[in-house]
Parts: C-alpha cells; structure tokens; sequence
C-alpha cells in the first residue's frame, strides 16, 4: 500500500472512530441511560453522574484521535519516523493511561456514593484492559518510532 | 571527536564545493552536510573518491580532535 492511500485510509477510519464515537456518546448512552432512568425512577439521581463521567472519558479518546490525523497526515508525507511522530504516540500512551485511571477511580468513586453496582464495577474493568492494552502497544511504537527515526537520520547522514 | 578539513583541501586545490561534487558523483547538499561536520558516518567508496578527486590523502581530510570532556560530540 502506497504512503498516500494509507494516509487517507488512516484518516478515513479516524472520521470513522469520531463519528462512531459521536453516536455512542451523543446518542446511544444518553438514551439508553434515560431509559433506565424512567423505567427505574428509583436510579434516575444516578444519570448525571453516569454521563459526566463517560463524557470526561470521551475527551482523552478525541485528543487521540487528533493527534492520530496529525501522525497520519505526517505519514502521507513521507516523515512517518520521526521524534516528533515518537512524542506523538507517547502522547497517545498516556492519553490512553490517563483515560483507565480516569474511568476507573470514576468507578470506584461511584461505587462508594451507592451510585454503582458492584457487577457493573466488574464489567468496567473490561474497557480498562483494553485501554491498558492500548497504552502499552503505543508505548512500544513510541518506542520503535524514536529508534526507527534514529536509524534513518544515521543512514540519510552517510555519505 | 572527528573533524573533517574538507574545506581546507578544497581551498588548496581550488576546486569549488560544485565541482568537487560532480567529480565525486555526491549532491551538493550532502557534500555541505560532510563539509559542515553534520555527517554521521562516511562510505570508504566516497572517501575514495574524495581523495581521488583532491589527489590527498585520508589523513588530509579526516582529523581527530580529543574531546574536552571525554565524550564525543560526533553527531
């Protein structure tokens, strides 16, 4: 695949991921979590708090997500190993740890103001596993990004 | 650290950065990135043909410099 295509494959599937993102947060969990609200009045106090927090963790997923146009676009233009592209994906890492313990404390926070179930706790530790799987395979292509960018400076820098 | 005295070679044969750079067969812009001291590593192939094209020797070319402090500061 030519650097060109991926580059525009890449960011089609970001549009894609914000757009999907848009309708989960927009849409599905809103509705979804006023509907548990009005068929259980008992649980309605619990809505805002519910969606504050899923909303707070939808914002390090969209700062990703830009940073992921701008490593894409850099991509298409024949810089993809780059330091600066390494930092990028650094920054992606810890936008990724920062959002796990973000949900998670949210969680356990909730949990002890009765506003959780200890089941749904549990489940929540899911989306953290993966946000942790996310955050170390960004780590390690921050990692092979920087020692990539090296190996090409060297190699551009022999005459 | 490695200093390279290709200006001074060039000076004293007269040659142009230009000229020498179709002698050797090299871009100009990586000829000045061996003349300013950015290069990180040099092909004995280029080497060669510098020296053929300056009639020098290696040793006119490539200088070393001890570090004051122990460490290098090659890039």
């Amino acid at each position: 695949m030519k650097q060109k295509s991926l580059s525009s494959w890449l960011k089609i599937a970001i549009v894609m991921l914000a757009v999907f993102g848009l309708v989960i947060y927009g849409i599905v969990i809103p509705s979804y979590g006023l509907s548990l609200a009005t068929s259980m009045p008992e649980f309605a106090y619990c809505f805002w708090p519910w969606m504050t927090l899923f909303l707070l963790t939808a914002v390090p997923c969209y700062v990703a997500l830009v940073i992921g146009w701008l490593i894409a676009h850099s991509i298409g233009q024949n810089r993809s190993f780059t330091e600066i592209n390494a930092r990028r994906m650094k920054w992606i890492s810890n936008l990724a740890f920062g959002d796990v313990i973000l949900f998670f404390s949210g969680n356990v926070m909730l949990l002890f103001l009765n506003m959780n179930h200890p089941g749904v706790f549990l489940l929540s530790l899911l989306p953290d596993m993966v946000g942790v799987a996310v955050a170390v395979c960004s780590a390690a292509l921050s990692h092979l990004i920087f020692k990539s960018a090296q190996l090409q400076e060297d190699t551009e820098l022999t005459i | 650290m490695i200093v390279i005295n290709l200006d001074v070679m060039m000076a004293k044969r007269k040659i142009s950065l230009g000229e020498l750079s179709e002698r050797v067969g090299i871009s100009l812009a990586n000829l000045s990135i061996l003349k300013n001291n950015h290069a990180k590593a040099i092909r004995f192939s280029t080497l060669d043909a510098i020296c053929r094209a300056l009639d020098c020797q290696p040793s006119d070319i490539l200088e070393y410099l001890p570090d004051e402090d122990g460490k290098s500061q090659n890039p």
